[in-house]
């Protein structure tokens, strides 16, 4: 073939040419550790990076559903201990109270006990975790239960300065509310002035040193402990959810419904009104009522609390399982984009050689002319 | 019997003929670099020979033509070639700068802002009654809705920069066609005495060359020496005359699109750079548009429908989370941007649901393009990969055809191109036979001196 002038340098530039961009692809790959700059690197490559990076940030979602579900369900377990072991407590307090030698005053010191643990479980059945009400369903800002008190009035004797006038039990007052006034109500009287109340006995004395007259006929009006207890009217129910998984989502809450105050008949909280009300009012036979009430009531509660063990054991070997799959998966990721160094680096010093060859030869053959041979 | 001046006139004549050969190698040696320059070659010819007794005798050398070197053939294989090479380098240029605006795989690109967007809704659902994840959520939707209305108004001043090169190739066609046209004048007056014109040629040669690198052009040699020249088998230049091309704006789907019009009617080239930028601008393009605002839809239609079933905060329902109806409209509905409360995160009006929300996130995974088999992330990163291959084989085109004309390139070189080496050779044995015939001149000189001395002038 005949070799013109401008073919010899023409080729050897094209040379030098291809022998830089191979060089100045391999330095970004290097540089950037990604193998792939654009789609058209690897198509095929970018599609399965695309979905696996979609995939990657999938699962970190899912990682942060199933935490934020074991957070609600510790408080959960939390809660349902507490109120587990209340009734537990009062179990034990009515069996005492059932026991045939002790007598009313103590039944009723024990009764005040029980009031206090029924307090109790109101409040723990309105446990909050993060300010979210746990036990109301749907309705986590506003508390599931409320505790109601009947206002009672009675008509009072007052027969003598300073004695204890018993007020009809088992009406037990809450402190502080009670508004003495006379029979038609236009004088009201001051606590701690003109009369005192003892709240544990249940029983009023008019002072002599107060304003009151005996004998004379006077209204009392006031609040008892928690007569009852209901639900928020809004309604309590509703499962929340939590996605775990691509293909599993979780119920985490456990509404009031399932666990206190069920359509099936166990009520925790009735059961413990009505032991605290057998105890003051000495009833024996109410007391035993009681206790097979609270016995129903516990059962349902152990279910709860085997509900959310469950629950939480579930979580506890699926989000170590998320974690390594996400593991598996950045390395898939990893392997298919970014740069395998080595091999680049390799490939980059095969080049540097491979251009430095070019260049040497071309500038050679380019400076050989029969001009130099010529005299 | 041969008279002296007559081995004067050879001697003269051989001079004069090595002489012009020498002027012709020096013509090669000084165009070596020139462009499209084809070698010339002076064809010396022995002269007519005078018949006397005892028989013929030659007159000598003469120049007969001063030829050009060129292979006809290559020369057309390689102006088809530069078509086919326009048109692929014309295509990878484009689909690189498409592939680009997507800027994946990363995470930055809008497949990771559609994780996020559906991520934020999960975060909604974990905590559906605080404003906190909703805020975020809103700000996840407007990156995403940005993302989609910045992708198609990018493709869309694509085609603007392409009816603007459209533009500029037409009237660059134009004067190139009145060069080629001014050249055959010249050309055919030049010929009209029986010489070829190399060096017109030559122009017009390389003129027609860069024609095809926009088009597929013919060319039919008439006898005069005048070039017809045609684009896509329409005439453009015929002698002296020219067929000028021009555009036109016309308007498809609402998206304005310069023709090139020849007398009235559409052209459009087979092959070459023009075909490669009307092809992707007419069907790659929208193709691609119409792929996003399918997506940018379908997202906008799937959640606003489970959205309008859920509850707000302030128990208000059946409203719309998104506003728009394709890429370049999608945006956050300005209900909600000015009150999140009204954010449909629930499923019953219950503060604590955020099923509805859930439910939202969940649409990342259902299956809803093409007809029911692809997620949404799944239908995006198909489009980018098919981009992608579209883009890796313009390059692979590209890479094929180029290996292709620089072979044609080489064989029309080392046909026509000028070697240094063998233009000093010739130089040296056209200055010999220069120096031969000087000798011969001056003998006859002495044989003329001779005989003027026999007769006694002095």
């Amino acid at each position: 073939m005949r070799i013109s002038t401008n073919l010899l340098s023409r080729n050897v530039l094209a040379q030098i040419e291809q022998g830089q961009e191979r060089l100045f692809w391999n330095n970004q790959r290097i540089a950037t550790t990604k193998r792939i700059q654009k789609p058209s690197d690897d198509p095929i490559g970018t599609d399965t990076a695309m979905q696996t990076r979609t995939n990657i940030n999938a699962n970190n979602q899912y990682i942060e559903n199933s935490n934020n579900a074991v957070s609600w369900l510790n408080s959960t377990e939390m809660a349902v201990n507490n109120l587990f072991d209340s009734l537990t407590t009062a179990s034990e307090l009515a069996t005492y109270g059932a026991s045939d030698t002790i007598g009313p005053d103590s039944r009723k010191a024990v009764g005040n006990e029980v009031n206090q643990l029924l307090e109790e479980f109101v409040d723990n059945a309105n446990s909050q975790a993060k300010g979210k009400y746990i036990f109301g369903g749907f309705q986590t800002l506003e508390a599931p239960y409320e505790t109601e008190e009947n206002v009672a009035d009675q008509n009072i004797s007052g027969t003598a300065y300073d004695t204890p006038i018993d007020l009809t039990p088992p009406a037990q007052m809450l402190r502080g509310t009670a508004l003495l006034t006379d029979t038609t109500g236009t004088i009201t009287y001051t606590e701690g002035v003109d009369y005192t109340i003892d709240y544990e006995e249940g029983t009023i004395t008019i002072l002599s040193t107060g304003g009151m007259l005996v004998p004379n006929n006077y209204l009392i009006d006031y609040e008892t402990q928690i007569s009852g207890v209901k639900a928020n009217s809004k309604g309590i129910d509703g499962n929340i959810l939590r996605q775990i998984s691509e293909s599993e989502t979780m119920t985490i809450n456990i509404s009031g419904n399932e666990i206190f105050k069920t359509s099936r008949g166990a009520d925790a909280f009735q059961a413990l009104i009505n032991l605290r009300d057998a105890l003051y009012a000495d009833d024996t036979a109410g007391i035993e009522t009681a206790m097979g009430q609270l016995d129903d009531a516990r059962e349902l509660i152990r279910t709860g609390i085997e509900t959310v063990g469950s629950r939480l054991e579930r979580l506890n070997s699926h989000i170590p399982n998320l974690e390594e799959s996400q593991l598996t998966r950045k390395a898939d990721l990893s392997r298919v984009e970014d740069t395998d160094m080595a091999y680049e680096s390799m490939e980059l010093q095969k080049n540097q050689i491979a251009l430095q060859a070019a260049l040497q030869t071309g500038i050679s053959i380019m400076q050989l002319s029969i001009v130099n041979f010529l005299k | 019997m041969i008279s002296l001046s007559q081995i004067l006139d050879i001697g003269k004549k051989s001079l004069s003929s090595h002489q012009y050969a020498l002027s012709v190698t020096g013509q090669n040696i000084a165009n070596v670099n020139t462009p499209g320059y084809s070698r010339q070659r002076a064809i010396f010819q022995s002269d007519i020979p005078i018949d006397t007794i005892p028989g013929p005798v030659g007159t000598g050398v003469k120049i007969e033509d001063i030829e050009r070197i060129r292979d006809q053939f290559v020369d057309t294989q390689v102006k088809d070639q530069l078509s086919q090479v326009g048109e692929w380098d014309k295509s990878s240029s484009l689909l690189t700068e498409i592939e680009s605006i997507l800027n994946e795989p990363t995470d930055t690109g809008l497949s990771q802002m559609i994780s996020d967007f559906f991520n934020a809704w999960a975060n909604v659902s974990n905590s559906p009654e605080e404003t906190g994840p909703r805020r975020v959520l809103v700000a996840k939707a407007e990156v995403l809705s940005d993302t989609f209305n910045r992708l198609k108004e990018q493709l869309q001043s694509n085609i603007t920069n392409i009816n603007k090169d459209i533009e500029y190739k037409v009237d660059l066609i134009n004067t190139k066609a009145g060069e080629i046209a001014q050249l055959n004048g010249q050309i055919v007056k030049s010929e009209a005495g029986g010489q070829t014109a190399n060096d017109l040629r030559d122009k017009r040669d390389k003129i027609v060359n860069e024609l095809a690198s926009f088009a597929n052009i013919q060319t039919v040699e008439s006898d005069d020496g005048s070039v017809a020249v045609y684009v896509n088998y329409k005439v453009i230049v015929d002698r002296l005359s020219t067929v000028e091309l021009t555009t036109e704006m016309t308007d498809r789907a609402g998206v304005k699109m310069r023709d090139i019009m020849y007398n009235g009617e559409k052209l459009e080239p087979q092959s070459g750079e023009l075909h490669a930028t009307l092809y992707i601008r007419d069907e790659q393009i929208p193709e691609y548009i119409d792929k996003l605002d399918t997506l940018a839809g379908s997202i906008i239609d799937e959640v606003n429908t489970v959205h309008r079933a859920g509850y707000g905060l302030d128990g208000t329902t059946a409203k719309s989370f998104f506003s728009g109806a394709d890429a370049s409209s999608i945006s956050v509905s300005s209900a909600i941007l000015s009150d999140l409360s009204l954010i449909a995160a629930s499923s019953t009006g219950g503060p604590g649901s955020g099923n509805t929300a859930l439910q939202i996130s969940k649409l990342a995974n259902s299956l809803s393009m093409n007809d029911g088999t692809a997620t949404f992330a799944d239908f995006y990163s198909s489009t980018v990969a098919e981009i992608g291959a579209t883009t890796e084989t313009a390059g692979i085109m590209l890479d094929n055809e180029n290996a292709l004309l620089t072979q044609l390139k080489n064989y029309q070189d080392s046909v026509s191109g000028v070697s240094l080496d063998e233009e000093y050779t010739n130089m040296i044995n056209y200055q010999h036979g220069y120096e031969a015939a000087a000798k011969v001149v001056s003998m006859a000189n002495g044989l003329f001196a001779t005989i003027l001395g026999m007769v006694g002038v002095s």
